[in-house]
């Protein structure tokens, strides 16, 4: 009875999700019958084409490629350096005091004047990872360090009283009341890092590179193409935040 | 070896709570404190566990491991009730001796079939027994128990003495517990120490000091 519930309310799920994707395309396809100048607004069958011509071609797949590590290497160095300077934050007030006025700058700044300086200071293929970085470094970092201010006192005292090892406080108190926290700066972190990434190509034209496509259809006024390209941008970071997401344990604890 | 405290003083900013404070708690049976809420019960043991380093005087006789069941289960909630056990056993205890004490305690205070739930899975009850079974699982001489028996319903009261009763029986250790109803003091057959008669703060309560059941805590 519950099954037959359950499955008819995923069937309800898709069908309404179908109907919602068609009622904005038509939306769309109106729009463009409206306006009627693919330069401005292409037709949805125009995007289509555009991408079906794209997908077949040798850059498109290069650019992603190059694009999808460069997010990735941004969000891991900023995982890594977020997470352990958070932890020598919590034991050196001085350094979390040294942090404080570069982490409230880093996030103040706009992420356009984070390229910019990057373009002055690197080779193009480096600046959208930097700005990645800086812009996911603070998330790690705060959130980090709130895990670790958030430990539970209680227990410390526990595992204090029964000479637990410090390897085993930190196995077993500190890393599971840190790890949700971890967790949710990543899920700010993957929509941030493809956006900051993209962004930054279009500014620094790395040669291989799903912002550097972007800037050229701009350059053309390739506008079905523009679309295609922030429709297969929008599409490869849902993919990759799903991914990322059914590959982390449920809930955030060990 | 008994526990000695000598010219303890303990001071909460401008508060005394203890001055001078001379005392000797018997080893190998259940010491009760008593005394009214907030005259030092919890902050003397926290003392003696080590865990309250900011008094002057000396307490000797400590042994080397001590077990504590604090007031609050203080459970690890990612782990399940075996893995709590097993959490403060693993820097003592190789890995055989560690599953069969684990498992054997697990059956003693009858957890069997609920192991592997986590602590919110668990009734309050049966956390309680999970803090009680960490305790007497430790290998320590000396067992330090903060009201172990507060906090629930005559029936599961009942249930939580007859498992300390249970596990304490034979082991010979030193207990050291908060505990204020002399039904309980009378049934544990408890040395009684009333600490609000040792606090500084209140003098009328140190000449109204009245002998417990079996008082046998020396007052020097």
């Amino acid at each position: 009875m519950d099954m037959g519930r359950a499955s008819k309310y995923k069937k309800r799920r898709i069908i309404y999700t179908i109907l919602t994707v068609l009622f904005w395309l038509m939306v769309w396809q109106v729009a463009s019958m409206i306006i009627r100048q693919s330069l401005y607004m292409p037709s949805p069958w125009e995007t289509f084409v555009a991408l079906s011509g794209l997908v077949i071609t040798d850059i498109f797949w290069l650019s992603v490629a190059f694009t999808f590590l460069r997010v990735v290497l941004g969000v891991v160095i900023s995982f890594a350096l977020g997470i352990l300077l958070a932890f020598l934050a919590m034991h050196s007030l001085f350094l979390m005091q040294l942090l404080r006025p570069v982490v409230a700058a880093a996030k103040a700044t706009p992420v356009m004047s984070i390229i910019m300086l990057a373009l002055v200071w690197f080779t193009s293929s480096f600046v959208p990872i930097f700005s990645c970085v800086l812009l996911c470094f603070p998330i790690f970092y705060t959130n980090t360090l709130a895990g670790l201010q958030s430990v539970d006192k209680q227990l410390l005292e526990m595992a204090a009283v029964f000479r637990v090892s410090r390897r085993r406080v930190i196995t077993g108190i500190i890393v599971p009341s840190v790890i949700p926290h971890i967790y949710s700066a990543l899920a700010v972190c993957l929509g941030f890092a493809w956006k900051s990434v993209v962004a930054a190509e279009v500014l620094s034209s790395p040669k291989y590179a799903l912002g550097y496509q972007l800037y050229r259809t701009k350059l053309y006024l390739d506008t079905p193409s523009l679309f295609a390209w922030t429709l297969a941008i929008i599409v490869i970071s849902l993919i990759f935040e799903k991914g990322l997401k059914r590959l982390l344990p449920q809930g955030g604890r060990l | 070896m008994s526990i000695r405290i000598t010219n303890l003083t303990k001071r909460f900013g401008d508060h005394v709570l203890f001055e001078n404070l001379n005392l000797e708690l018997p080893a190998g049976q259940i010491v009760a404190l008593t005394g009214r809420s907030g005259c030092g019960k919890t902050t003397l043991l926290r003392m003696i566990a080590g865990l309250d380093k900011d008094y002057t005087g000396t307490i000797a006789g400590i042994p080397d491991r001590i077990s504590f069941m604090f007031q609050e289960d203080r459970l690890l909630p990612w782990y399940d009730a075996r893995r709590n056990l097993e959490y403060v056993l693993k820097d003592v205890m190789d890995k055989e001796a560690i599953a069969a004490a684990v498992e054997s305690m697990i059956e003693a205070v009858g957890l069997k079939g609920h192991e592997h739930k986590k602590p919110d899975e668990l009734s309050g009850g049966m956390q309680r027994r999970v803090a009680m079974a960490r305790a007497f699982l430790y290998p320590a001489d000396l067992l330090i128990m903060d009201e172990p028996f507060k906090g629930f319903d005559v029936a599961l009261t009942e249930e939580l003495i007859a498992l300390f009763e249970r596990l304490y029986v034979g082991s010979g250790r030193t207990v050291l517990l908060v505990l204020h109803q002399p039904d309980i003091i009378a049934r544990l057959q408890c040395a009684v120490v009333d600490v609000a008669a040792l606090a500084a703060s209140d003098g009328v309560q140190r000449d109204q000091h009245q002998l417990g059941p079996v008082e046998n805590a020396q007052r020097e």
